[in-house]
């Protein structure tokens, strides 16, 4: 525990959603073998930190070029990193890229209207026992009160997965929710 | 497969969609925002624009200082395997704004502003014919710069183009119930000088510049 502890000292729960999350007490540190589709993953912030914390390999998908540029520059330094430049919603090229690997966990960070169609698109891509970690950016999808967006992407949610933990992300991120789910 | 070769597979695979994503409505913005700078701030350094043009055009060099970058980009060929592609005279407008920088990266004549200006007069011809009837080049160019790329801008439907530049009274407007404003950047193109009704022709003027746009967008950009 003290090992994970020293790789993590510097993750900034402020620039992070997954450190977020950690900080607020779900536990989702990575195992050893995972191998991890992370979808919306920018520069690579995160993706730099986990990267120590597992050996398997880690999938990036991003949309932007400027943004996929140091996304590939960060991958040629590591040795478990590999960058997919595509939209999240292209799964056909995504399945072609991954080569049919076994993934383990699958985390979601796209602050896009249509952001809930897009996990149920990808959720095609993997099994029933991996976990998806899904953080939620309700401003995107209406003005309205959090609370009541929240909810109603919750009945959504339901009819495709298993909800097993909620949190509200609040003095890291402001109108973010956390969600841990499962397949059906 | 092994995991080092789908590594490399993918590396290579993002490497080239990456260079047909990089259009040349990059460059519009460079001199664009060089015009800018140097309207409002008297005569300033270049050396933030040019590291930006440089990292355009040599996107995985693994340069970090500033002043290095200057001094390399001056002796560079303008050709790499992986970054934005240019033709001749692309380059030769490229080496002739190099050279009339000084050792402080500082212009050495104010009066260059002139042929820059013409530079861009002539790139936005080239790329936006359509859209450059309607309105002023230098206008369009802050348009697009302002937005971040022709991409962003051509998807805006008309009524946003009109109010592009007044984001500040427009959400006064829905805020607080003040008066709704009826122009942002556009104003200053003659066309909404001459008229007499500002607000109808600035509407009028938004619709067709967007339907424009779309035209020039799908005509000389890959897509």
């Amino acid at each position: 525990m003290k090992i994970k502890e020293k790789k993590t000292e510097n993750w900034n729960p402020y620039r992070s959603k997954w450190k977020a999350a950690l900080e607020k007490g779900i536990n989702i540190i990575p195992k050893q073998t995972d191998n991890i589709l992370y979808l919306g993953a920018s520069s690579g912030t995160t993706i730099s930190y986990i990267s120590k914390l597992t050996k398997g390999i880690i999938f990036g998908v991003e949309n932007s070029p400027q943004m996929a540029i140091s996304l590939v520059k960060l991958s040629e330094k590591r040795d478990n990193i590999s960058p997919i430049f595509s939209d999240a919603r292209n799964t056909e090229f995504i399945k072609k890229a991954t080569f049919g690997k076994k993934i383990n966990i699958l985390f979601q960070d796209i602050p896009s209207r249509d952001q809930v169609e897009i996990l149920t698109n990808a959720s095609n891509l993997i099994d029933k026992d991996c976990k998806i970690l899904f953080s939620l950016k309700t401003q995107s999808i209406s003005q309205q009160d959090p609370k009541k967006t929240a909810q109603e992407v919750k009945e959504k949610l339901r009819e495709h997965f298993k909800i097993l933990e909620i949190k509200r992300l609040e003095p890291f991120h402001k109108k973010h929710y956390f969600f841990v789910l499962n397949k059906k | 497969m092994e995991t080092n070769e789908i590594i490399e597979w993918n590396i290579n695979q993002s490497k080239e969609n990456i260079k047909k994503n990089l259009l040349k409505d990059k460059l519009i913005i460079f001199f664009t925002r060089i015009i800018e700078d140097s309207v409002n701030h008297g005569n300033p350094n270049f050396y933030g624009r040019v590291r930006e043009l440089y990292f355009l055009i040599y996107p995985y060099s693994k340069l970090e200082n500033t002043k290095g970058i200057y001094d390399k980009f001056k002796k560079s060929n303008f050709k790499s395997k992986d970054g934005l592609s240019l033709d001749k005279d692309e380059i030769n407008n490229i080496k002739f704004f190099l050279d009339n920088l000084d050792s402080n990266c500082k212009l050495k004549n104010k009066d260059k502003i002139g042929d820059i200006k013409d530079i861009l007069t002539n790139l936005i011809k080239k790329y936006l014919p359509n859209s450059s009837i309607l309105i002023e080049p230098y206008l369009l160019g802050k348009l697009i710069s302002s937005v971040g790329g022709i991409k962003n801008l051509y998807r805006k439907p008309s009524s946003t183009i009109q109010l592009i530049g007044a984001e500040k009274a427009m959400f006064r407007h829905i805020s607080k119930n003040k008066p709704s404003p009826k122009y942002g950047l556009i104003y200053y193109s003659d066309n909404i000088q001459k008229a007499e009704n500002k607000g109808k022709k600035a509407r009028k003027l938004a619709n067709k510049l967007a339907l424009n746009i779309r035209i020039d967008y799908f005509q000389n950009f890959p897509q």
